[in-house]
């Protein structure tokens, strides 16, 4: 607000260099076309237009309290007319006081007395212009406020939704992995050993990452490799996984734990519904400056909804749309007991 | 004095596995059989007769919850979950102990002296069954699907092929895509449990799809008549007529 109510030094800066230059025109064509000796054309020249720029900054003011927000126009005109003719009168008889009192030369005082109505209406326009100058700029600055102010917001929704639309660890993964491992202490200390490791590098990695946007996919893979591992100890024959990744995409920044969800939906609605083997697989190649992803696996056709349904891919969609800015980089294919997600990502290369 | 017969009914064998060797500690009790989902869960309990089974919620097919209700005389329930969650419904549903993975033996032993004492008792589960399906699902959400038994086998219904539900004495009768199927349950617990956006009761007997409805009719001076996309006439009470004519009016503000 303050901004908005004192002008800049710049802005004065470049205020005063329309009076000013205002003024040395005047002069200039008073002794160009010899109408007035050129002592005389400069002082005519100077005070006028010190004057025009005194009077001026008062334009500011009126400017300043009368918002055009809420008012009736019709009281805006009014009351800019008034102070135009007020101010241009005020100008133009307190310079011409001056100078009558300074330059008491009769040819000048005739020039003024002739003049006097032109410079008035100058004024006149000069307000005006003035005025419209201050609206705009004015305007320009509240605008360009808002846009900061918007896109300041903007960032902060932005930064919040993304941390939230992260995949968190699921407490009943983590329940019933910790009860496999309580099983497998008693009939296979080597496999509860084999667990617990890959359950801890797999919550590490979790919450390490938890605050970095981008990664590169050969990590997401690894941490992958260590859910489906531990899943996979859980169901035994029921799931089978594969990887298919060309070497080229491995160094290639994707969203941090991106992959997560995708692999919790195939397994929640995947392995944990079906009775019979459900098979997961990921493959992962270039294409131009995209880097495709495609998840698949089988389900149970018979299995009816049960769940919320698709939180996760949901939330997967929102945040691409976050980070790249764009709609149309997830594909979901649901036909005939195999379900198929494809992720498009504009590859950037680790620096 | 027999063994109790225990069944244990769990997706994953790891935690059958556990179930198995806390129970081998203590010899009044028996591994009567081990089940993958609720669909084997049924029929063993209908072979084996177990005394007392460990439950899980989440497994494939059906819940564990969906596959009590298929029983008739279900037996004495510890029920075995990483979910907190469903604890309320749990004893709702009049189970004995609620265990939440991972559990320690100990806490395994405070179940099964719990569950021996409900099975000594012979209050049995009979009566009980009754408030079951009356009570249990109460504190849970909207139904996304209604798991029915007819004959030896099980078939599950999504609520949005269901055309229409009509009361049946003690049951429901439940119109849908596949067919009709009797369930034992209440009108009021559908009314309850089904979506309100997308069900409605137009009478005392019947709850009605929105997104199967026809054309309604004008009978008398205060009854009407509601046909199906399928042809059923469905009677409408005036206060079905009502809530039908909100429920409309709402549709198309909407649209």
């Amino acid at each position: 607000m303050e901004q908005t109510n004192a002008l800049s030094r710049y802005s004065l800066l470049s205020y005063w260099t329309v009076p000013v230059l205002l003024g040395v025109l005047q002069a200039s064509f008073n002794l160009y076309f010899e109408i007035l000796p050129w002592g005389i054309s400069l002082v005519d020249g100077a005070i006028f237009g010190f004057l025009l720029g005194a009077f001026g900054m008062a334009v500011w003011f009126v400017v300043r309290y009368n918002s055009p927000d809420g008012k009736p126009f019709a009281q805006l005109l009014s009351t800019h007319l008034a102070s135009a003719a007020i101010l241009s009168l005020a100008w133009v008889y307190s310079a011409s006081f001056i100078t009558r009192t300074l330059l008491p030369a009769p040819e000048y005082l005739v020039y003024l007395d002739n003049n006097l109505p032109n410079r008035i209406f100058a004024g006149f326009v000069f307000y005006i212009l003035m005025a419209t100058v201050f609206y705009l700029y004015i305007f320009y600055r509240k605008n360009r406020e808002k846009i900061d102010r918007e896109n300041e917001l903007k960032q902060e929704v932005r930064e919040a939704v993304l941390s939230a639309l992260k995949s968190q660890i699921n407490p009943h993964f983590l329940f019933n992995s910790l009860n496999s491992i309580a099983s497998l202490t008693l009939s296979n200390p080597e496999k509860a050993h084999e667990m617990v490791i890959a359950l801890s590098d797999f919550m590490r990695y979790s919450l390490r990452k938890q605050h970095s946007e981008m990664v590169v996919l050969e990590e997401e893979i690894n941490h992958i490799g260590l859910y489906l591992q531990i899943e996979k100890i859980r169901f035994g024959d029921k799931m089978v996984y594969s990887f298919q990744v060309t070497p080229e995409c491995l160094n290639c920044q994707i969203p941090t734990l991106l992959l997560q969800p995708l692999f919790e939906n195939a397994v929640k609605y995947g392995v944990y519904e079906a009775s019979e083997t459900v098979e997961i697989s990921l493959k992962a190649s270039k294409e131009k400056d995209h880097i495709v992803l495609t998840l698949a696996n089988n389900f149970d056709k018979e299995a009816a909804p049960v769940r919320g349904e698709g939180i996760g891919l949901k939330n997967v969609q929102e945040r691409l749309r976050l980070v790249y800015n764009s709609n149309n980089l997830m594909q979901i294919k649901d036909e005939d007991g195999k379900f198929v997600v494809t992720v498009y990502l504009p590859c950037e290369k680790e620096t | 004095m027999n063994k109790i017969k225990v069944l244990i009914i769990d997706d994953e064998q790891l935690a059958r596995d556990l179930l198995k060797n806390y129970l081998a500690k203590d010899p009044r009790f028996e591994i009567a059989g081990e089940c993958s989902n609720g669909f084997e869960g049924v029929l063993a309990i209908q072979e084996l007769k177990p005394d007392l089974v460990f439950l899980d919620i989440q497994m494939p097919k059906i819940t564990g919850f969906e596959m009590l209700e298929l029983l008739n005389e279900p037996p004495v329930i510890i029920f075995s979950t990483a979910y907190e969650e469903f604890a309320i419904r749990a004893f709702e549903a009049n189970a004995v102990d609620y265990l939440l993975k991972p559990y320690p033996l100990e806490r395994v032993q405070i179940a099964l002296e719990k569950a021996l004492k409900r099975i000594q008792s012979g209050t049995g589960n009979r009566e009980e069954l009754e408030n079951l399906s009356h009570t249990h699902e109460e504190s849970s959400g909207l139904l996304t699907r209604i798991v029915i038994k007819s004959g030896s086998k099980i078939r599950i219904i999504p609520v949005e092929t269901i055309d229409y539900l009509e009361s049946e004495d003690d049951f429901v009768m439940i119109y849908c895509r596949d067919g009709r199927f009797l369930k034992q349950k209440t009108m009021k617990y559908f009314e309850n449990h089904l979506d309100p956006k997308k069900f409605i009761r137009i009478h005392r007997s019947c709850i009605v799809n929105t997104l199967q409805l026809a054309e309604i009719q004008q009978y008398g001076k205060e009854s009407w008549i509601l046909l199906t996309k399928q042809g059923a006439k469905l009677k409408i009470s005036k206060s079905g007529y009502l809530t039908l004519k909100q429920f409309l009016t709402n549709d198309t503000d909407g649209l």
